[in-house]
């Protein structure tokens, strides 16, 4: 295939993508068990009061929230995964996940489990998870910067997840444990516009900033030697990359829980559809995570009288489609170095 | 038109290991390239990745055009230095004109894409290297050989007044050989200082304007191939015994 038929064919792709998320977003919201388990007539949102408050101030906060954590967590992913040169990690593995999940136990069992507290301690532990896993890096013995980052990603989210132990050892089984494991399940139930507004600048002045910067991306993927001869000071820029992609994921962990996968899978969907210039396969990522976490997140709620947890469907799912993309032998988008 | 000076730079890779370079004053003149020979082992790498700034002596100097690296900013040197590593892994799944534009980048502030007029610089990059054919593969499509070339267009999309190579010439068959050392040579046209590594007398004998040779103490010698490239200074340096031809100013050698 020549440049221009590719250059087409990605066109027509993000067309359909973006259409299909408006549709998404559309469905999704007429889409629930209210008043019988299916279909929300449309005409209600004017006639029935319950109806318009429970389409404008419980779905449309949900799912804008799922529209976002898709993004957010696609963009990172891509984010990390082409900084690391490695096609397995994902946003939360330099210590941030782990981090996050330790904050919000404990916020549960030492600070009087209060819903705000919680969410500070996420996002405080998640960001302290990343801070030690730069600082660690420091000290360790090899050369090479990426492999200390992720050598030290891998203990600080060992000490985390210790400490999770300890803290679900200690909590009270009947009041606190249950929270901690919904927590940890991740889910968008609690969801309203009250907690959802105020992590809204953060998630998207640092997605505009990632998508802004996608093509310039591409080169941190390249040898350490390449990046500074190409007249980049590749650590710095590559800490503040990094931190920006957390701090589009965090504020909304911190709200939802921990949800795997998407930012894992979706980078993968997104290379095999666009290739491997992040210029491209960026935003097609943050289309294809909104779509597929809408979606999980749907079904999640319509299909059974008790909610499922999101995490538990994303990572179903996403097992799922990672089996089937890594199964299905492209050999031209292979990721490998 | 740019030159890089030495001036008494020392360097080693930790205060317990020896020292690699030694109190060594050097100049590379514009326009000329420069060919670092020598076997393994006696710090040609590290002199390089001094020379582009990636390593910092422990004492002395480095300069770019009389002033000091330390007081250029990484972006102007990225605009006045390019360099090609060994290669030794294939850098992820772009296609070669992806990767090529990606050589811009100095030129390109951060939230900016390359525009037109990189677009047609990398078209004339692709034409000069003769590498049409595979500018819409990808990366990891395409063979060692064909990579080399690559990676030297990428530096070229720079546009650098200094080249500086790590053994270029590895990898290549003798076609991409000949290929190769024309692209050098056409270099000068363009008035782009070289310098490069190699371990092949015959490719410096070709090449070089000026040698500098290492010998296995790391000592050197510095001139032209009249003076460096002599049967007993390659013999000494590579520790066997090498013979020298000379037909009409062609050099040959036989080891």
């Amino acid at each position: 295939m020549n440049n221009s038929t590719i250059q087409h064919k990605h066109r027509s792709l993000f067309v359909i993508l973006s259409v299909g998320l408006f549709l998404s977003i559309l469905l999704s919201m007429f889409l629930g068990r209210y008043p019988k388990p299916g279909f929300t007539p449309i005409e209600s949102i004017f006639s029935d009061q319950l109806a318009q408050t429970l389409i404008l101030n419980i779905r449309l906060p949900r799912i804008l929230t799922a529209v976002l954590l898709g993004m957010s967590l696609s963009i990172a992913g891509v984010v990390f995964q082409t900084v690391f040169s490695n096609p397995i990690v994902e946003p939360g593995f330099l210590g941030v996940s782990q981090g996050a999940a330790f904050g919000a136990a404990f916020g549960v069992v030492v600070l009087n489990n209060s819903g705000l507290l919680i969410q500070i301690a996420a996002i405080g532990f998640s960001f302290l998870g990343l801070l030690a896993s730069f600082i660690i890096s420091k000290g360790l013995k090899t050369e090479n910067w990426t492999l200390r980052l992720i050598l030290s990603g891998i203990m600080i989210s060992a000490l985390f997840s210790a400490g999770l132990g300890v803290l679900k050892y200690t909590a009270d089984p009947l009041s606190e444990l249950p929270e901690i494991t919904f927590w940890l399940l991740g889910g968008l139930w609690n969801i309203s516009w009250s907690n959802l507004l105020p992590v809204l600048p953060p998630v998207i002045a640092s997605i505009i900033f990632l998508l802004a910067y996608r093509w310039r991306l591409n080169i941190l993927g390249l040898d350490e030697q390449i990046i500074f001869t190409s007249g980049i000071s590749g650590q710095k820029e590559k800490l503040l990359i990094l931190f920006l992609a957390v701090l589009s994921v965090a504020p909304l962990i911190s709200i939802v829980g921990i949800i795997n996968w998407i930012g894992l899978i979706i980078p993968h969907l997104s290379r095999r559809l666009f290739g491997g210039n992040t210029k491209i396969n960026l935003p097609g990522a943050m289309l294809l995570g909104a779509i597929f976490t809408v979606w999980c997140d749907t079904i999640g709620r319509v299909i059974a009288p008790g909610e499922i947890p999101l995490g538990i469907l994303t990572s179903l799912f996403g097992a799922i489609g990672f089996i089937l993309i890594m199964s299905s032998n492209h050999k031209k988008l292979r990721i490998e170095q | 038109m740019s030159e890089i000076t030495l001036i008494n730079v020392s360097f080693s890779y930790s205060k317990n290991l020896p020292q690699i370079i030694t109190n060594t004053s050097l100049t590379f003149k514009e326009n000329q390239t420069t060919i670092l020979l020598g076997p393994n082992g006696v710090g040609k790498s590290t002199l390089l990745s001094l020379l582009t700034g990636w390593l910092v002596p422990d004492n002395g100097s480095i300069s770019l055009n009389r002033t000091n690296y330390t007081e250029i900013s990484r972006q102007t040197i990225g605009k006045k230095i390019a360099y090609i590593p060994q290669i030794e892994n294939t850098p992820i799944y772009l296609s070669v004109k992806e990767f090529l534009l990606m050589g811009r980048i100095p030129y390109i502030s951060m939230f900016s894409f390359p525009d037109g007029e990189d677009q047609r610089f990398v078209n004339e990059i692709i034409l000069d290297t003769g590498i049409t054919h595979i500018q819409d593969n990808k990366m990891n499509e395409i063979s060692g050989g064909e990579l080399q070339l690559v990676y030297l267009a990428r530096a070229l999309t720079q546009a650098p007044e200094i080249l500086i190579m790590d053994e270029p010439m590895n990898h290549l068959d003798i076609k991409n050989q000949s290929k190769m050392i024309t692209i050098i040579n056409n270099l000068k046209k363009k008035s782009i200082t070289s310098i490069l590594t190699t371990h092949n007398p015959q490719v410096a004998a070709s090449i070089g304007d000026k040698i500098l040779l290492f010998f296995p103490d790391r000592s050197f010698l510095f001139g032209t191939k009249e003076i460096v490239l002599t049967a007993e200074n390659l013999s000494c340096a590579f520790q066997i015994q090498i013979e020298l031809f000379k037909n009409n100013g062609t050099y040959f050698f036989n080891w």
